[in-house]
């Protein structure tokens, strides 16, 4: 087992290699110019080119890419071209709020759709069926930013509850998981009654319902858990879209996370801070695919055993 | 009011799934009596309803599309058609239970064999589930596999093994009936063996009665005392080993056996039964067997009923109705 996570972490090395550099030599060909954008507009030549030289712009890009990614493995990603401060400094700074959204907006998603999907699938072809399906594609339609705006009508506005932006308190937490989870919720729902309605129509369930065991068991003990490695895969890619799909609703909810930063970056120019989130979200990326891959051991047996030889 | 000691005695049972397609008649009015500590055997083609019967027995019908009418249905004296979900619970896997066909699905992937035994037994007797997994170990040393193998996955077995699994997982409570459905058609031959015989031993151990499925009258010779042949739904002939075997009545169990291999003349062709089971969307009125009898007449397209050859020996067909009538096996 641990031989085989050591592998797959191994594996992720060419993928970061790849990614950075494909990231850094668009950032690289992108048009515009933080320097000329910097300095004063009566600047001369030779003081632009001096700026350049001082925040390390100048050379051929593959030496600069190499320079950039040996800072990487010391952990300096540079500084921030706008802000004036270490990307790395910037990001971590950021990046734990994205985390929270993300976990709270999957726990939102999993307590909605898996008994949802369950139910569904449970209640194949009947209006419990029909309703849930209705529910999820309303779900897997509806934009985020348009159900965030309501639930901000509602519940700030209206009502007065929560909070309508920012990350002051817990309670404004909420409202954007609220709406990341629903929007997530339908697809997941919809991989949760597939898987089920697979898992459903196998013998070892008539084995166990010959056995006398309750209809109640027989679902959420022996199906649940032979139908959870497609829904776990779903909530691996779902957690990497909340990662990085989360820009709508960060800036709805005026949501510190890095999401929102890395937008901004790339509107500024500030090259050095958008390539650095960039690189950083892939690696993240990365890690939950591989916990992703983890969990499946967990959850069947025969994976596990592959994993062993 | 029958005297002999009954497990099971089943009364014009009838099952049917109804489906967009039309209406599947899966079993028509079946009867079907076991004394206690015996063994029959239910032998047909596929699809004639044999396991339809067994799952029914069970209470296992899924409904929609299944629908279930019964005269009566009692379980060694157990009226199983009043029972609660609740109350059907407590009697599947503790009075009656079941081997499937095929082991390779049959069990949990995600679960341990010692946990598949032990969840049987944890359900129905008074223990701890400690207790439950030590007797689990134990049933699974009586069906021959190590008991350290408790903690292992059903992939982790082959497929004779995961038959022992499934019938330690039957066993456990020691059931007062134990419904068998072709509990060794997905295994090789050698396997099957070693697993009839287990069965044989475990059932004369356990005093369980047994309901054989199989379409392989030898394995009915081998291991039943009396035998069922079903045909589109129904028992067209019931008798014991001697009556079936020796004394055949029914035109289509002579039809089973003229088609089997002949050991003594190994060139000889197979005569097999002309024609298929009908469609059981669109069974033929009368009886079902009409349109390939060698012997059909008219009589054969008014409703059936058994006669009484002996009192063992039971036939389904009109035709004994007429003056002299035999089969042709029976004048060999």
């Amino acid at each position: 087992m641990i031989r085989y996570i050591v592998k797959r972490a191994v594996m992720m090395i060419p993928v970061i290699l790849a990614v950075s550099f494909v990231v850094y030599f668009l950032m690289d060909l992108a048009p515009g110019d933080i320097v000329t954008s910097l300095m004063p507009q009566d600047a001369t030549e030779h003081e632009i080119e001096m700026m350049r030289e001082e925040m390390g712009l100048n050379g051929p890009l593959i030496e600069r890419y190499f320079r950039y990614m040996k800072n990487l493995l010391k952990g300096d990603l540079g500084v921030s071209l706008s802000m004036k401060r270490p990307v790395m400094e910037v990001f971590l700074e950021r990046f734990p709020n994205t985390l929270k959204l993300a976990f709270w907006s999957i726990i939102v998603a999993m307590i909605i759709s898996v008994p949802l999907g369950i139910a569904a699938a449970t209640h194949h072809r009947t209006w419990v069926d029909g309703v849930s399906m209705i529910a999820s594609m309303i779900g897997v339609s509806m934009p985020a930013f348009w159900l965030g705006i309501l639930l901000i009508l509602l519940f700030s506005l209206k009502l007065g509850w929560l909070p309508s932006g920012g990350s002051s308190s817990f309670k404004s937490i909420i409202l954007p998981a609220l709406t990341l989870g629903t929007a997530q919720a339908g697809n997941l729902t919809r991989i949760t009654r597939s898987s089920m309605l697979e898992v459903i129509r196998q013998d070892y369930l008539r084995t166990a319902r010959a056995k006398g065991v309750s209809e109640r068991h027989v679902i959420y003990k022996h199906a649940l858990k032979n139908a959870l490695i497609p829904i776990i895969t779903i909530l691996g890619s779902t957690f990497g879209n909340a990662l990085g799909g989360a820009v709508v609703i960060e800036t709805v909810f005026s949501w510190p996370g890095v999401a929102r930063l890395t937008v901004t970056a790339i509107n500024t120019r500030d090259m050095t801070l958008a390539t650095g989130c960039i690189i950083m979200f892939t690696i993240f990326l990365n890690l939950t695919l591989l916990l992703v891959d983890i969990a499946y051991a967990y959850v069947d047996p025969r994976i596990k055993a592959q994993y062993s030889k | 009011m029958d005297k002999r000691d009954l497990v099971l005695d089943v009364k014009n049972l009838v099952v049917r799934y109804e489906t967009e397609d039309g209406i599947v008649k899966a079993v028509n009015g079946l009867n079907l009596q076991i004394e206690r500590g015996k063994a029959i055997g239910l032998v047909g083609e596929t699809g004639a309803g044999k396991t339809t019967t067994a799952l029914s027995l069970l209470r296992l019908i899924p409904k929609p599309p299944g629908v279930e009418e019964c005269d009566h249905m009692f379980l060694d004296g157990l009226d199983m058609l009043s029972l609660s979900v609740k109350e059907l619970e407590k009697v599947r896997g503790k009075d009656i239970s079941m081997i499937f066909q095929d082991p390779m699905t049959a069990l949990n992937p995600v679960l341990t064999v010692g946990d598949q035994i032990a969840e049987s037994i944890f359900l129905h007797e008074d223990v701890s589930y400690a207790e439950a997994r030590k007797r689990a170990i134990e049933m699974l040393e009586v069906v021959g596999i190590p008991g350290e193998r408790a903690n292992e996955y059903p992939h982790q077995f082959s497929g004779g093994m995961k038959q022992r699994v499934v019938i330690a997982i039957a066993l456990a409570c020691h059931p007062k009936l134990l419904i068998a459905d072709e509990p060794t058609t997905a295994l090789d031959v050698t396997i099957q063996a070693q697993v009839l015989d287990l069965m044989k031993n475990l059932r004369k151990h356990y005093k369980t009665s047994l309901i054989m499925i199989t379409h392989d009258l030898g394995i009915v010779a081998e291991i039943c005392d009396e035998v069922a042949v079903m045909y589109s739904g129904n028992i067209v002939e019931r008798g014991t080993l001697e009556d079936v075997f020796n004394k055949t009545k029914h035109p289509y169990t002579e039809g089973l056996f003229n088609s089997l291999p002949n050991i003594n003349d190994r060139k000889a062709m197979l005569t097999p039964i002309k024609g298929l089971m009908p469609d059981p969307t669109n069974i033929p009125v009368g009886c079902p067997f009409h349109p390939r009898c060698p012997y059909m007449g008219e009589d054969c397209k008014q409703p059936q009923w058994e006669r009484a050859i002996s009192d063992t020996h039971f036939v389904r067909c009109s035709a004994y109705d007429r003056p002299g009538f035999r089969i042709e096996r029976e004048e060999r």
